[in-house]
C-alpha cells in the first residue's frame, strides 16, 4: 500500500465524480422553476461525465494496486487528528462504474418517468445528491468519513422516497426507513468507536495493519500499548456488520425496504435495489480484515437467515414492486452470507450483477407500472402496481416482456445468465466453508448452505409466479387492447441492463465463475485478525474449487422445482384470491409479522413510555412551571402598573403638552389664508387693548 | 332724522351680508349698504365724494363683482351658495373689534359738527382739485392705468398650467 | 347719543362687520366684498372727521383718493380670483389651502 504524497490524476478524477454530482444538486437548487424541464437532461448529463470518468479511472488502474491519498482534516485538542482521503483499489473502481452506470441509466430512464411531475427539479436534484453521497461512501479511506457520507446517503434516500410526500403513505414509509438505518448506524458508531479506541485511527490501512499486529493473549486483545477483552474483537465486527445491516436491509432491520417502494419507481432502482442497500455489502468487504472468526459466523448466519426469510415472504405478494423488494432482501442475505462464510470475491460478483439485473428488473417494472397507468383508463380504485390486475402484457410490451424474462432468468440463476456466475459462487463457498468449519462431518454450520439452497428454489417460484402473472396468461381485467408505445428513454435503459446480465460479459466461460475476469483481477484480502484460524481461508478456496459439480447440480434441482411449482400453480391463471386463512399465506405476505413484532414489540412500549413521561410532565413538572409563571405574571403585573402609571405618565405628560402646543400651531399654519388674517388682526386688538 | 335712517340701514345690510350665505343676495346688501353710504355722505355735506360713490362703487365695482361671481360659478339654475366657517374667530373678531372702535366711538367728546352750513363747498372742492391736489390727482390717475393693465394681464394670461384641479 | 358718536359706531359696525365677512365666507368674491365694506368704514369716518372742519377738505380728498384706490385693488383682486378659479377651478378658500405646512 504506498501513499501518494502528491496528487495524482485519478485523485483528481475521483474528486471530480464527487463533486459534480454535488454542483448538479446545489444548482438544480438554485435553478428558475420556469426551467425544471431540462433538470432531467442537465443530470444526465452530469451522470454521463462521471460515467466516462469511471470509464476512465477503471482502464488507468485496472490490475494496479492500491493508492490512497489523505489529508488532514480537522484536528481535535491540538494532537488528535482526523484525515480525509481517497482509497482507490481494484473494488472501487469497478463498484464506481456501477454507481455510474446505473444512475446515468436510471436518470434517463427517470426523464421519461417523471415527465410532467410538479416536483421534476427537486426530483433530479435529490438524485445528485444522493449520487453524491454514493460515491463518497465508496472512495472514502476512513471511516469517519465514510460514516458522514453513510448518513448523507440515509438523508438521500428519504427525500426520495419522500417524493410524494403530499400523499399519506411516502411520509411514513421514508420515516420508518430512516429510524430504522439509525438503529444500524448507532451500531456502526459504537463500531467506530471501538476501533479508534483500539488503533488511534480510523484510517482503513491504518486499521489494517493495526489489526495484522494486534494478537490475543488468554483473553486479552492487545494492540500496541492498548489492551482489551477479547471479547471486543467480536463486538467491533458484529458492530461494523450491524451498522452495513441497516442500510442493506438485513434480520432484524429488513422491515424498512419494502415500505421504501413508496417512492417513485426509478429511485427504487437505483437505491432501494442496486447502490445503497448494497452499501451495507461494500462497507462488509471494507472491513472485511477487521472481523473476527464469531462476527463472521454471526454474518453468515444472519445473512442466510435474512435471504430465506425475504425469499418467503415474495412469494405472495400482489404488488409487483414488493415482490422485488423482498427478492432484493434475499439476494442481499446471499451477499451478507457470502461474506461471512469468506466468500469475499464471490459476494462482491454477486453486489455487481444483482445491481444490474435488480435495477433492470425495477426499470422494467417502473415501465409496466408506466403502462398500467394509461392502459387502466386512470382508474383510481385499480392498483396499477397490483399484480391481479395484469396478465398478458407480453402482447401489449413485448420489448420489456423479454427484457423482463433474461432478467429473471439471470436473478434466479440459470446458466449463461450472470445471476449463475455469482450465485454459484456464493453457494460453493458456502458449502466449503460448512464443510471447513465442521471438519468433514455434519454439522450445524451446514444449514446455511442448504438454507441457501432452499432459498434458491423459492426465487425460483417467486420470479416464475411473477413472469406468469404479470406477462403471461390473459387479461386480468378489462383493459385498453393493442400494443403500448413506451418512449425509448424507458426501453432504452432496460434493454442495456439486460444485455448486461447476460453471463457472456462477465466471463468467457458461462459455465465457470472462476474464469471470469473478475475474480482474476481481484484480490481476497488475506484475513489476519487474531484469533482466526490460520488455514481456514485458503482451505475453503481450496474446497469451493473442488464442489462446484454438486452445487451445479443441487441448485439446478432447486430452480427446476421452483420453476415447476410456480407453472403447476399458475398455468390456469390467478388462483382463487380468499387465503386469509393459510397461516403460511399470513406468514409470508405479512413479512414473518415483522411490521406487527416492531409495532407492538418497540413502538408501542416506546409510545406509551412517552405517554407516561409526557402526563409525569405535565402533571408535575408542568403544575410546578405553572406556579413558577403565575407569580412571575403576577409580579411583572405589578412592576408593570408601576411602569405604566408613574414612569409612562411622566413621559407622557411631557408627550401630551408637547403635542397639544404642536396642535395649536399647527392650525395657526392650516394653510388657510383666512385664519391668518384672523389671527393677525385679533392680535393686533389685544395689542390695542394692552396699550390702551 | 334722514342720519338716523341710513345709518341704520347701512348697519341693517352690513349685517345681512355677514349672515347671508347666498352671493348675490351678499352683493344686493352690498348695494344698498353702499347707496345708503352715499346718501350720508350727502348728509354730511361731501356732495362730491357721494357722487362719486355712486358712480365707481355701486357703478363699477359692483358690476365687476356681479361679474367675478357670475365667472366663477357654473350656473345651472341652482341658487348661488357659499358657506361659512371659521364661525368663532369671525364672532370673536367682529366682537372684540366692534367693541373696541365701537367703545371709542360712544366715549367720543371731541367736539362735535359745526352747526353752520359752508356755502359753495363743492366749487371750492373742485378748485382744490384742480390746484393743491393735482399731483396726486395725477399719480392716482397712472396707478389706475397700470392698474387696469396690470389686471387684464393678470386676468387674461392663457399660458401656465391651468385646470389643474 | 349725538350724530358724531352715531355715525363713528356706524363706520365701526361696518368695520367689525367686514372683518367678519373676510373671517367667515368661503367665496373669495364674498371675501372681496368684506374688504369693501371695511374701505367704506374707513371713508365714513374721513367724511365725518372732514366734517368737522368742512373748510380743510382733507378729510373728502382722502376718502375720494380712498375710492378710487378701492376701484382699482376691487380691479386687480378679481383678475386675481378669475386667475386663482381658473387654476383651482374653485374660488372656495377653504380648498385652496396650498400653504398647509
Amino acid at each position: 500500500m504506498n501513499e501518494a504524497t502528491i496528487i495524482s490524476p485519478e485523485f483528481i478524477e475521483a474528486l471530480l465524480m464527487l463533486v459534480l454530482p454535488l454542483a448538479a444538486f446545489l444548482g438544480l437548487n438554485i435553478l428558475p422553476q420556469r426551467m425544471a424541464a431540462v433538470s432531467g437532461k442537465l443530470v444526465s448529463l452530469v451522470f454521463l461525465i462521471v460515467f466516462l470518468l469511471s470509464v476512465h479511472l477503471i482502464w488507468m488502474r485496472w490490475g494496479m494496486d492500491t493508492i490512497e491519498y489523505q489529508l488532514t482534516w480537522f484536528y481535535l485538542s491540538g494532537t488528535v487528528h482526523f484525515a480525509a482521503g481517497i482509497l482507490l483499489d481494484m473494488k472501487t473502481v469497478i463498484m464506481l462504474v456501477v454507481v455510474s452506470v446505473i444512475s446515468l441509466l436510471v436518470s434517463l430512464f427517470s426523464i421519461s418517468y417523471m415527465h410532467n411531475d410538479q416536483d421534476e427539479r427537486r426530483y433530479f436534484a435529490n438524485l445528485g445528491l444522493f449520487v453524491f453521497s454514493m460515491i463518497g461512501i465508496v472512495i472514502s479511506n476512513n471511516l469517519l468519513q465514510l460514516f458522514c457520507f453513510w448518513e448523507l446517503v440515509g438523508l438521500s434516500s428519504y427525500l426520495l422516497i419522500n417524493h410524494w410526500y403530499r400523499t399519506g403513505n411516502p411520509p411514513k414509509a421514508a420515516t420508518k426507513a430512516f429510524v430504522v438505518n439509525r438503529v444500524g448506524d448507532a451500531a456502526f458508531l459504537i463500531g467506530i468507536g471501538i476501533a479508534w479506541t483500539m488503533f488511534d485511527s480510523l484510517s482503513l490501512t491504518d486499521l489494517y495493519s493495526g489489526m495484522e499486529s494486534s494478537h490475543l493473549e488468554a483473553g486479552i486483545w492487545m494492540a500496541g500499548d492498548k489492551e482489551m477483552p477479547g471479547i471486543w474483537l467480536s463486538v467491533l465486527g458484529i458492530c461494523l456488520f450491524l451498522g452495513a445491516a441497516g442500510k442493506s436491509a438485513q434480520f432484524p432491520f429488513q422491515a424498512w425496504l419494502p415500505d421504501a417502494m413508496a417512492g417513485p419507481t426509478p429511485v427504487s432502482a437505483l437505491i432501494h435495489a442496486a447502490t445503497m442497500v448494497a452499501a451495507g455489502v461494500f462497507l462488509l468487504a471494507r472491513v472485511f480484515p477487521l472481523l473476527s472468526l464469531e462476527a463472521m459466523t454471526f454474518i453468515a448466519v444472519t445473512g442466510a437467515i435474512t435471504a430465506f426469510m425475504g425469499a418467503v415472504a415474495a412469494m405472495t405478494q400482489n404488488d409487483i414492486k414488493k415482490v422485488l423488494a423482498f427478492s432484493t432482501i434475499s439476494q442481499l442475505g446471499y451477499m451478507v452470507m457470502g461474506m461471512g462464510v469468506g466468500a469475499y470475491d464471490a459476494s462482491l460478483f454477486h453486489l455487481f450483477t444483482h445491481a444490474f439485473f435488480k435495477a433492470g428488473l425495477f426499470l422494467a417494472a417502473g415501465a409496466v407500472i408506466h403502462a398500467m397507468h394509461d392502459l387502466l383508463k386512470g382508474d383510481h380504485h385499480r392498483d396499477p402496481q397490483d399484480m391481479r390486475n395484469m396478465g398478458g402484457l407480453r402482447k401489449q410490451l413485448p420489448v420489456i416482456f423479454i427484457c423482463y424474462v433474461i432478467l429473471s432468468l439471470a436473478l434466479v440463476g440459470i446458466p449463461f445468465f450472470s445471476g449463475f456466475l455469482s450465485k454459484e459462487a456464493i453457494m460453493s463457498g458456502s458449502f466449503a466453508w460448512a464443510d471447513a468449519r465442521s471438519g468433514g462431518g455434519m454439522s450445524f454450520y451446514h444449514l446455511v448452505p442448504y438454507t441457501g439452497m432452499v432459498t434458491v428454489a423459492l426465487t425460483a417460484y417467486y420470479m416464475g409466479r411473477q413472469v406468469y402473472l404479470v406477462f403471461l396468461g390473459q387479461p386480468a381485467t378489462d383493459r385498453v387492447a393493442g400494443k403500448f408505445s413506451l418512449q425509448w428513454l424507458m426501453t432504452a435503459p432496460v434493454v442495456i441492463l439486460s444485455l448486461l446480465s447476460i453471463g457472456l460479459i462477465w466471463s468467457f466461460n458461462p459455465l465457470s465463475f472462476q474464469n471470469s475476469w473478475f475474480f482474476t483481477n481481484l484480490i481476497v484480502p488475506v484475513i489476519q485478525v487474531p484469533g482466526y484460524p490460520a488455514g481456514l481461508q485458503p482451505l475453503i478456496v481450496e474446497l469451493s474449487e473442488n464442489n462446484h459439480l454438486l452445487v451445479f447440480i443441487l441448485s439446478s434441482a432447486m430452480i427446476i422445482t421452483g420453476l415447476g411449482l410456480a407453472f403447476l400453480r399458475y398455468r390456469n391463471g390467478i388462483p382463487e384470491q380468499n387465503r386469509a386463512g393459510n397461516w403460511f399465506y399470513n406468514l409470508s405476505s405479512g413479512n414473518w409479522w415483522m411490521d406487527n413484532l416492531y409495532y407492538d414489540g418497540v413502538a408501542g412500549p416506546v409510545k406509551y413510555l412517552a405517554g407516561r413521561t409526557y402526563a409525569m410532565d405535565r402533571k408535575v413538572i408542568d403544575s410546578l412551571l405553572n406556579y413558577l409563571v403565575v407569580s412571575g405574571v403576577l409580579f411583572s403585573k405589578m412592576t408593570g402598573w408601576f411602569d405604566r402609571n408613574i414612569v409612562d405618565g411622566l413621559v407622557h405628560l411631557v408627550a401630551a403638552a408637547g403635542k397639544t402646543t404642536g396642535s395649536i400651531f399647527r392650525s395657526v399654519q392650516g394653510g388657510n389664508v383666512q385664519r391668518y388674517v384672523a389671527a393677525a388682526i385679533l392680535l393686533m386688538i389685544v395689542l390695542f387693548w394692552l396699550i390702551y | 332724522m334722514l342720519l338716523w335712517l341710513f345709518c341704520i340701514l347701512t348697519v341693517a345690510s352690513a349685517a345681512l351680508l355677514v349672515i347671508t350665505r347666498s352671493i348675490l343676495y351678499g352683493a344686493y346688501s352690498l348695494v344698498i349698504c353702499l347707496l345708503s353710504l352715499a346718501a350720508l355722505y350727502v348728509l354730511l355735506q361731501a356732495e362730491f365724494v357721494g357722487i362719486t360713490q355712486l358712480m365707481i362703487y355701486v357703478g363699477g365695482i359692483i358690476i365687476l363683482l356681479l361679474f367675478a361671481i357670475m365667472l366663477t360659478n357654473k350656473l345651472k339654475g341652482e341658487t348661488l351658495i357659499t358657506s361659512h366657517y371659521n364661525r368663532i374667530f369671525a364672532i370673536l373678531l367682529f366682537g372684540s373689534a366692534f367693541l373696541c372702535t365701537g367703545w371709542m366711538a360712544v366715549n367720543w367728546h371731541g367736539g362735535s359738527f359745526p352747526d353752520r352750513a359752508i356755502p359753495e363747498l363743492m366749487h371750492a372742492t373742485g378748485v382744490y382739485l384742480m390746484s393743491v391736489y393735482l399731483f396726486p390727482m395725477e399719480v392716482i390717475a397712472v396707478l389706475l392705468l397700470i392698474v387696469l393693465i396690470g389686471a387684464l394681464t393678470i386676468a387674461g394670461e392663457k399660458t401656465g398650467k391651468e385646470g389643474r384641479r | 347719543m349725538n350724530e358724531m358718536q352715531l355715525l363713528l359706531g356706524t363706520g365701526a359696525f361696518l368695520f367689525a362687520a367686514g372683518l367678519a365677512v373676510i373671517v367667515s365666507k368661503k367665496n373669495a368674491v364674498m371675501v372681496l366684498m368684506g374688504i369693501e365694506l371695511m374701505l367704506n368704514a374707513a371713508n365714513l369716518n374721513f367724511i365725518v372727521f372732514g366734517r368737522m372742519h368742512p373748510e380743510w377738505h382733507q378729510g373728502q380728498f382722502f376718502a375720494l383718493f380712498v375710492i378710487v384706490l378701492a376701484a382699482a385693488e376691487a380691479a386687480v383682486g378679481l383678475a386675481l380670483i378669475l386667475r386663482v378659479y381658473r387654476y383651482f377651478r374653485t374660488v372656495e378658500l377653504d380648498k385652496i389651502n396650498q400653504m398647509k405646512g
